[in-house]
């Protein structure tokens, strides 16, 4: 019997030939090398266009910025704890798995550039009528429990914020429509809102719309810019491998679970001699 | 000389040092210490004597011992659930990973976490029936429906054999597709959250999959089915 045909599965990604190799519509060896960037490869997937670089130069701002590499926040360390056997490569995984469908890493920004987007359709051809833009803001963010890209915990401010901003207006960047909307937005949070201070995810969200990306793009690329304070924590912890990492001492857990108890079958068995089947059943002695 | 620099103690202040932290880690399962307890009972002198495997694995995931027929009942839908082939992209990225000689970490690893993935798909795609089994009424769900004869053998194999353990599952009707079956004695076994189901399906299936990857011989590049499945690499013009 002749075995069915499989349909092939269309990718525009890459094709290696026998002396160059194609990514994303380009010659790796003639186009890329030299010439393009590490995050700009990223980009180059996503996005299936090569960034400029102002733009490139953003996604580095970004990725600088995004370093919290303290190795006691959450997902630094769950990089440490698994590279702590030796092998750096388990904690570079064990760091980016830890970000998958969770609340940190990629998905503030998301989030956060889904509100934008929604705004920016919502203002529509208005955006240079500033009462509109009032109005529009303060319709959207009153339908919402919270406000993506707001909120600062433990900080009173978010100082990677400041540091973006600082970076966009550098690149002289800070008057294209998304990051002109987020500063819009900011305004009106912080005076409806007293208290809920804007975090980095909302500066980091209207910089990758204004790249191009897409709210389902900033995931991917958010993942590629978080990626060195993983793998500087990974490397540091696989290098020194402390035994303190791979095993606490058990005085510093406290077990709240059930209490030492006896299972039914071992009470059945108390006070009468049990032998041990070899499956783990109990059977009785005659 | 004073530079008007802070002290090294200043300046590594930050809002981890400002606030003050729970000093231990909290266990809620396998208590630590001597003698090893899950759930409270003692894994050597208690478990190992009178309960099977799959009998604790359901108590770590359930927190209580299961009697006899829904241990057993458990056992038999992991064993159903168990094999896993090399044409299914857990199996076959395990496989690779050997074929580049990755070390037992990184198949093992790779492995794992396409099995997670592979179950929750599983999970997902079957969560109107999750629903339905909470309030079984009306119609069962179009996910949970037998596909095919080969289907409909494997559920009565497994309705048999339940039956010959006493095991009732009442919500397992004879249109049920495999999965869902299966599904469904996991549930009636006490399995009812995704991260308990999913636990359940990647524990029973790792074996499968690790195993079959450490049969590959690293190296033998030009054995591999490079083109399988076919890719065509396309450019916009």
């Amino acid at each position: 019997m002749s075995k069915a045909e499989l349909p092939p599965i269309s990718t525009r990604i890459a094709h290696s030939g026998f002396e160059d190799s194609r990514y994303c519509g380009h010659s790796v060896f003639n186009d890329l090398a030299g010439r393009e960037s590490q995050l700009g490869m990223t980009a180059l997937a996503i996005l299936g266009r090569r960034l400029s670089p102002s733009e490139c130069g953003v996604l580095d701002d970004i990725s600088v910025v995004l370093t919290e590499a303290d190795p006691r926040i959450w997902t630094p360390k769950t990089a440490r704890l698994l590279a702590a056997y030796g092998n750096e490569l388990c904690g570079i995984v064990a760091g980016n798995l830890c970000i998958s469908g969770a609340v940190v890493g990629p998905w503030p920004a998301q989030e956060a550039s889904r509100l934008l987007v929604k705004l920016k359709s919502a203002i529509d051809e208005r955006a240079s009528e500033e009462d509109t833009v009032t109005t529009v803001i303060t319709q959207v963010i009153q339908g919402l429990k919270s406000v993506p890209g707001f909120g600062v915990p433990f900080r009173p401010k978010d100082w990677r914020l400041a540091a973006l901003t600082r970076c966009i207006e550098e690149r002289n960047r800070h008057h294209l429509p998304y990051w002109k909307l987020q500063q819009s937005l900011v305004k009106v949070v912080v005076e409806q809102k007293p208290g809920l201070a804007p975090n980095v995810g909302i500066g980091v969200g209207a910089a990758c719309l204004d790249i191009g990306f897409e709210p389902d793009g900033l995931g991917p690329i958010t993942i590629a810019m978080l990626y060195n304070p993983i793998f500087a924590n990974a490397l540091e912890s696989a290098r020194e491998a402390p035994g303190i990492l791979r095993r606490l001492p058990d005085d510093r857990v406290e077990y709240v679970g059930e209490p030492p108890r006896k299972s039914p079958r071992a009470k059945e068995l108390l006070g009468s001699p049990a032998t041990i089947s070899k499956g783990g059943y109990p059977l009785r002695s005659s | 000389m004073m530079s008007g620099k802070k002290s090294d103690k200043e300046l590594f202040i930050g809002p981890i040092e400002k606030r003050s932290w729970p000093e231990k880690l909290v266990a809620r399962v396998a208590a630590p210490g001597s003698p090893p307890r899950i759930h409270g009972y003692d894994v050597e002198a208690d478990l190992a004597c009178h309960y099977s495997f799959a009998e604790t694995t359901l108590l770590t995931l359930v927190g209580e011992l299961p009697d006899r027929r829904t241990g057993r009942a458990f056992e038999v839908a992991l064993q159903f659930l168990a094999p896993v082939t090399v044409a299914e992209a857990p199996s076959h990225a395990a496989g690779l990973a050997k074929l580049c000689r990755a070390d037992t970490t990184g198949t093992i690893g790779i492995a794992a976490v396409g099995l997670a993935e592979q179950a929750r798909c599983l999970v997902s795609d079957n969560a109107p029936l999750l629903a339905w089994l909470k309030r079984p009424e009306g119609r069962l769900p179009e996910c949970a429906i037998v596909r095919d004869d080969r289907e409909r053998e494997s559920v009565a194999r497994l309705k048999s054999i339940l039956d010959s353990i006493g095991f009732s599952v009442p919500d397992l009707l004879e249109d049920m597709g495999r999965d869902a079956a299966l599904l469904c004695v996991l549930y009636a076994c006490g399995l009812r959250h995704e991260d308990q189901l999913v636990s359940a399906i990647v524990m029973t299936r790792l074996v499968c999959v690790a195993a079959e990857a450490h049969a590959v011989e690293p190296l033998r590049f030009k054995d591999y089915a490079m083109n399988l499945p076919p890719f065509r690499y396309e450019e916009e013009s």
